[in-house]
């Protein structure tokens, strides 16, 4: 964590929190949770008042998740559809494009509550993805305020709790998240990989068994298109 | 795409997914390593685990020294202005590297330690092979 940051928050206090956590929470590559936790260990210390930090730090994350929803809603759709106009931006199939698209939506709330508080890296681009895909408002903010109320009140009460080595705890959670990612994308490609071969042995075994039962039919093609014989 | 390309490709991502995971996991093994050294490193009191983001009121607490003492080892006047002050911070109004301003502390803290021979922490701290004075921000040497 830069400890700029760090001198701002106990310099300015409450403002400098929500302001960074708001701008962390829109997609700056700044860590809003790793303030977090210092700020958990400072209240310890007796600088701050957890009763305040708390609604400080979800009103400053929903609020900044809501403004990355609404930039992808009225930037990023439009955006989107122009590019996918574009015939030398097709990097991707549009078959792969819609597919993804389906199964981003049938787990938006879930992507939406984890990356909140789990996964935090990614709570930026789900915020646009979400608001690309025309999320319902409603739902967003619903569990938008769910997930962040756990993203702030986990590295809060942590860093009160492990005062002095907010730190390490931090880069725990954060290897942690990191080490969940790293599983759930093996197991995913592993799966996706399983289904590929077993789809192509399927395919080869129908080509095989459609052979098999072509070879009579050819020999009695052939037979029957045999030039006829020549009468002595 | 051929079929072929595809799964060689989506073997490779696996493959590099995998790589990931045991880096993760030696990662992770590593930061809990961290943690459990470092609280017995401040349970211990020792020096090597004053970080730039501390205030005085807050290395006062940690290591049980008087904040005037830590004030005025590190030469400041006014210390009423200097309470919500990080380390970091007090390195960049005296222009100085922060680790020098860490080197100080350390010292300061150790010869009130000395000063203080009554101080439970001193015992503590004289008993365990852990205690040593790095000008590095760190992990204290074994």
């Amino acid at each position: 964590m830069n400890p700029f940051f760090i001198s701002a928050l106990q310099q300015y206090g409450y403002p400098a929190l929500w302001l960074i956590v708001f701008v962390a929470a829109v997609g700056a590559p700044i860590s809003g949770n790793l303030l977090l936790y210092a700020a958990g260990a400072f209240v310890a210390f007796g600088d701050f008042n957890i009763f305040i930090l708390l609604p400080v730090a979800v009103s400053a994350a929903v609020l900044g998740d809501n403004l990355g929803y609404f930039i992808g809603r009225w930037v990023g759709t439009p955006l989107l559809s122009w590019l996918e106009r574009q015939k030398r931006f097709q990097f991707i199939s549009p078959t792969a494009l819609a597919r993804g698209r389906a199964y981003f939506r049938r787990r938006t709330a879930w992507a939406i509550f984890i990356s909140r508080f789990f996964i935090v890296a990614l709570g930026g681009p789900i915020n646009l993805l979400a608001g690309i895909e025309q999320y319902p408002f409603r739902n967003f903010l619903l569990w938008d305020v769910c997930g962040q109320i756990l993203g702030a009140a986990i590295p809060l009460s942590l860093g009160y709790i492990f005062a002095e080595s907010w730190e390490e705890v931090a880069s725990i959670l954060g290897a942690f998240s990191g080490l969940f990612l790293a599983f759930l994308t093996a197991i995913l490609l592993s799966v996706l990989l399983v289904r590929k071969i077993r789809h192509r042995r399927a395919s080869i075994a129908l080509k095989v068994e459609e052979n098999i039962s072509l070879q009579p039919t050819m020999s009695i093609v052939e037979h029957e298109t045999s030039p006829l014989p020549i009468p002595e | 795409m051929s079929e072929r390309i595809k799964l060689s490709i989506l073997s490779a991502l696996l493959l590099l997914a995998l790589v990931f995971s045991a880096f993760t996991t030696a990662n992770t093994f590593q930061a809990v390593r961290n943690l459990q050294l470092q609280n017995h490193d401040v349970k211990a009191g020792n020096v090597s685990t004053i970080r730039a983001w501390m205030t005085v009121p807050a290395i006062s607490r940690i290591y049980h020294v008087p904040e005037d003492y830590v004030y005025r080892s590190l030469e400041i006047a006014n210390p009423a202005s200097y309470h919500h002050v990080t380390l970091y911070e007090i390195a960049s109004r005296k222009q100085q590297p922060v680790d020098q301003v860490i080197y100080t502390l350390q010292h300061a803290i150790l010869n009130y330690r000395k000063q203080h021979p009554g101080s439970t922490i001193l015992l503590r701290v004289d008993h365990s092979p852990k205690i040593h004075l790095s000008p590095i921000v760190g992990r204290a040497e074994p």
